[in-house]
């Protein structure tokens, strides 16, 4: 490799093998989650030691606080078990079935208590982009974690803002353009284009 | 696909639609036009997949003690074994 590959930031290197790495885990968390489906717990308890730190990572993220994040990461688990039949392949990893469901959940208890108090969390607006020195001791997560890194430094800060503001405070466009004090069409252009670039630079077609 | 329809795929992706959304969805389903649905929905997966990355780019391990009261509920999920 020539030094100048080092500093190549057009097309890191490191995105192939995140994109790699991710097929791979990607047929091992499928196998398990079919294992669940036949009530197999063991599966069951090896998923959840691979994947319980993303899942409840995710879910702390949106309700900033841990009792409650316990407690939803313990709902989304036994729903995992119940509905893993249910899980197909064919519409995306098993890794994006589980997030979504965790992010779901999540979303539904963070938009019942602004329903309920309507007070004004603080979401944290610069949630994204920081804290990724938090080393895992798997290679292929650190990996994956570059990509998503180097795709999150190509965003905008306020591109990272709006996606934020949408995928962790659960608030839908309108939402977040009332609480930036911005019009619509803006909003949906950044996150358009932040959503765009964040594909791009993890690989995702 | 328009970039109101893109806008809409982002919409469903990030799991913030309401009900004009699922109106602006159905109308898209009711075109029958195969090349909109398929991109619609690729549109849709592909974001799902990046937000997941994104999602699962910060863990933070779960309290120990969940571990052993999920695997305990999960003895109580089981049907009643006959005996």
């Amino acid at each position: 490799m020539t030094q100048n590959g080092f500093r190549s930031e057009a097309f890191p290197p490191s995105v192939d093998s995140a994109v790699t790495a991710r097929a791979a885990e990607g047929v091992e968390l499928a196998a398990l989650l079919e294992r669940c489906g036949l009530s197999d717990q063991q599966a069951f308890a090896e998923l959840y030691d691979r994947t319980s730190a993303r899942v409840f990572g995710l879910i702390l993220r949106v309700l900033h606080d841990p009792g409650y994040a316990e407690e939803t990461t313990q709902e989304v688990y036994l729903q995992i078990w119940r509905t893993a039949t249910s899980f197909d392949p064919a519409k995306g990893s098993a890794v994006t079935w589980l997030m979504t469901l965790a992010h779901r959940r999540a979303v539904d208890r963070v938009r019942a208590e602004q329903a309920h108090t309507q007070r004004e969390v603080a979401y944290g607006i610069r949630v994204l982009g920081n804290e990724f020195d938090e080393v895992t001791e798997e290679v292929e997560r650190r990996l994956e974690q570059q990509a998503v890194q180097r795709g999150l430094s190509t965003l905008t800060e306020t591109q990272r803002e709006a996606i934020s503001l949408a995928y962790y405070g659960g608030r839908t466009y309108a939402e977040v353009a009332q609480h930036l004090g911005i019009g619509l069409p803006t909003v949906k252009s950044r996150i358009r284009d932040g959503l765009t670039r964040l594909k791009k630079s993890l690989g995702v077609t | 696909m328009n970039e109101a329809q893109i806008d809409l795929a982002h919409t469903v992706a990030l799991g913030l639609i309401d009900d004009e959304d699922h109106h602006a969805i159905q109308t898209i389903i009711d075109t029958e036009d195969p090349v909109l649905c398929t991109e619609f929905l690729h549109e849709i997966r592909a974001t799902r997949t990046v937000l997941a990355e994104l999602a699962a780019s910060t863990p933070t391990p779960p309290p120990p003690s969940l571990r052993a009261r999920l695997l305990a509920a999960l003895d109580a999920e089981e049907p009643p074994v006959a005996s």
